[in-house]
């Protein structure tokens, strides 16, 4: 019963933050000095015919009826339309976003895993030689520009060794692959952008994980098993483990935005067709609508992922249930 | 006027001693601070990550300091101005005892464009970082201190804007705010400052309330003073290093967040950043020519300094931060 009450609590919070957002989104649009009109078609445009353009956008009613009226269609989908792609921008930034996914998520499933497993091994030889290095490479990584990574990989890898390809999502001109075949060319196609992801994101789980795990360490059950001879080993994979997972868990939510960040970054690099190379197109032909959209829809993305974490975490923890 | 015993103690002394008084009030409190201050740095020096950070900041200060006496003196070109440094004869020239770090897709002196590109990434990191600091202090003050219908909008002010995905939204601000479509650094800084206060505020926050329990600012309450009063000379203080700590790393935050921006081309191509350097890098031929010289010098650079502000940052929350020292 009082699960529910929070879950119906954290749903109403989700449902109130995406409005601010959005309306943050829709004054900072008007916020625009001059006509924003005039400003999106250009300057050599006579005035009258701006004057009937923004008469069937709408643009001439008052503030707070395009306000309630871009709500509405808001929360029908409708983002917009964009003027370079000619599209709904909606239709443009979902079609989009399928291969941001593919790559956030890929990329995040190997984050996790090789992250928590090196703060494992940092964390459980503490002050060692590995301990040492695993931290001094994780702060490198961390402090790295994620898109320089990318180009220094590109150069070294696909352009000097040519060992893998220099940029987009398939094979150029690759239409009619067999099915195994189109697999295999974009996981090849995927394996420098994930691993500049995963390269440039692992260093916060790897520090949280290593950093929980030697805070756990300390604790009395800890000393507990140690007198009671558990072999150090057990003792760190079935006693220290779980409980220093929790924390990194709880924080993995955290770096959704800066994940996020770094592939959009990542993919301007590679030439992936995901929402960063669609920000980077956009912006060099001023579609604003297309900008708009993108972060409306990257906003909802991180809100709902953030909500599922949360759930997770709920599920797992639960002293947080209480 | 509403009378009040506390604050000032001075009110109960004759006219004629006051001045003195309130004179070794000062001194004493500058004493204070001087024999605290040196506590700090004498733990700080036995830091060896610590001392390790300040030297490569201290480095890159020097580095950023140089550029103008070096140009003046003849001995660097000035990158900023592009008609007079440029030479397209001299187009991504790899390294020679002329050029010693080669030159860029212009003909640029890529060593002189590290030493200018220096002096304004770190005035972008220490501006931003001001700003950074001031809003989210305040605002986590404010949070803390005045509690209930202030706290509750400010904090979820604080949640929306931790919420929402920085480079978006950053992009968007760069491209909205006026002068429309005119990229300069002022900018730049605005928008990193603006979209980087939140964890300071939650952080200073947090401090607030605990702070805010203790013995003398309930004593301070008891006797009559005001808010503003017990923020500015009670809380602020023992907030402040904190703050401070928080400060320089949100200067690293600051300084990779505006190469992440001059990527997407929003910075002024007239003030040249280390960002700067590598959309130029990337986009004009400097990428496709291989030009190692050119694409990894200021990517080396950004390693640096973020870690020499990450680095100090971590000592001195280890001396300042009890919890956190070494069990």
């Amino acid at each position: 019963m009082q699960s529910r009450a929070i879950l119906l609590r954290k749903i109403v919070n989700l449902i109130i933050l995406l409005w601010a957002v959005w309306t943050l989104n829709f004054f900072l649009f008007h916020m625009l000095p001059g006509d924003p009109a005039q400003a999106l078609v250009g300057q050599r445009i006579p005035k009258e015919m701006v004057d009937e353009l923004k008469h069937s956008f709408g643009l001439d009613q008052p503030l707070w009826r395009q306000y309630f009226t871009s709500l509405y269609s808001a929360t029908k989908g409708d983002l917009g339309y964009s003027w370079f792609y000619d599209k709904p921008v909606t239709d443009v930034v979902l079609y989009r976003l399928q291969y941001t996914l593919l790559l956030v998520g890929v990329g995040t499933i190997f984050t996790v895993m090789i992250g928590v497993y090196l703060g494992i091994a940092a964390g459980s030889r503490r002050g060692e030689a590995l301990d040492v290095a695993i931290v001094g490479s994780s702060l490198a990584f961390y402090a790295m520009p994620a898109f320089w990574l990318g180009m220094i990989l590109l150069m070294v890898l696909a352009a000097d060794l040519q060992l893998f390809p220099l940029s987009g999502f398939r094979r150029i001109g690759a239409i009619d692959q067999a099915l195994s075949e189109a697999i295999v060319d974009v996981l090849w196609h995927m394996v420098l952008p994930v691993a500049t992801f995963v390269l440039v994101s692992m260093s916060e789980f790897v520090l949280m994980m290593r950093n929980a795990l030697v805070d756990v360490l300390t604790e009395d059950y800890i000393v507990t098993a140690r007198a009671k001879g558990v072999a150090p080993s057990l003792i760190v994979r079935k006693h220290a483990v779980p409980n220093a997972l929790l924390p990194t868990i709880a924080t993995t939510a955290m770096f959704i935005g800066w994940m996020v960040t770094g592939a959009i970054m990542i993919e301007v690099v590679f030439s992936w067709p995901g929402i960063g190379r669609l920000t980077w197109d956009a912006l060099s032909v001023r579609d604003y609508p297309v900008l708009q959209g993108i972060f409306l829809v990257v906003t909802l993305a991180m809100l709902i992922a953030n909500f599922v974490a949360d759930i997770i975490y709920t599920y797992i923890d639960p002293r947080v249930r209480i | 006027m509403r009378w009040r015993i506390g604050g000032s103690h001075e009110n109960d002394l004759p006219q004629g001693k006051r001045e003195p008084f309130r004179r070794s009030v000062r001194a004493e409190k500058l004493r204070m601070t001087a024999a605290k201050t040196k506590r700090i740095w004498e733990s700080f020096s036995k830091s060896r990550m610590g001392m390790l950070g300040l030297s490569i900041l201290i480095a890159f200060i020097a580095l950023a300091l140089l550029a103008e006496p070096l140009y003046n003196l003849g001995l660097i070109q000035n990158p900023n101005n592009v008609m007079e440094s440029s030479d397209p004869t001299q187009a991504l020239f790899p390294p020679s005892p002329e050029h010693l770090l080669g030159t860029d897709e212009r003909g640029r002196d890529v060593l002189s464009e590290l030493f200018f590109g220096s002096k304004n990434s770190l005035i972008v990191g220490f501006a931003a970082a001001l700003i950074t600091m001031v809003l989210g202090a305040g605002i986590g003050l404010l949070a803390g201190s005045y509690g209930r219908g202030v706290d509750e909008v400010l904090m979820r002010s604080t949640d929306l804007f931790l919420v929402i995905p920085w480079l978006p939204f950053a992009v968007i601000l760069a491209t909205f705010l006026p002068p429309e479509n005119k990229p300069s650094m002022f900018k730049i800084i605005i928008v990193i400052g603006v979209t980087s206060w939140p964890a300071t505020a939650r952080i200073v926050r947090a401090q607030v309330l605990s702070i805010r329990e203790r013995a003398f600012v309930e004593r301070a309450t008891a006797v009559g003073s005001g808010k503003m009063h017990i923020m500015r000379t009670h809380l602020l203080p023992n907030v402040f290093p904190l703050v401070f700590a928080n400060a320089i790393l949100s200067v690293s935050y600051a300084i990779l967040s505006e190469a992440f921006l001059s990527f997407f081309g929003l910075s002024d191509p007239s003030k040249i950043t280390w960002g700067l350097m590598l959309y130029n890098g990337f986009n004009f031929g400097g990428f496709a020519h291989e030009a190692y010289w050119f694409v990894l010098p200021p990517g080396l650079c950004i390693i640096s300094v973020v870690l020499g502000f990450t680095f100090v940052s971590y000592a001195l929350d280890e001396i300042l931060n009890p919890k956190l020292r070494r069990r």
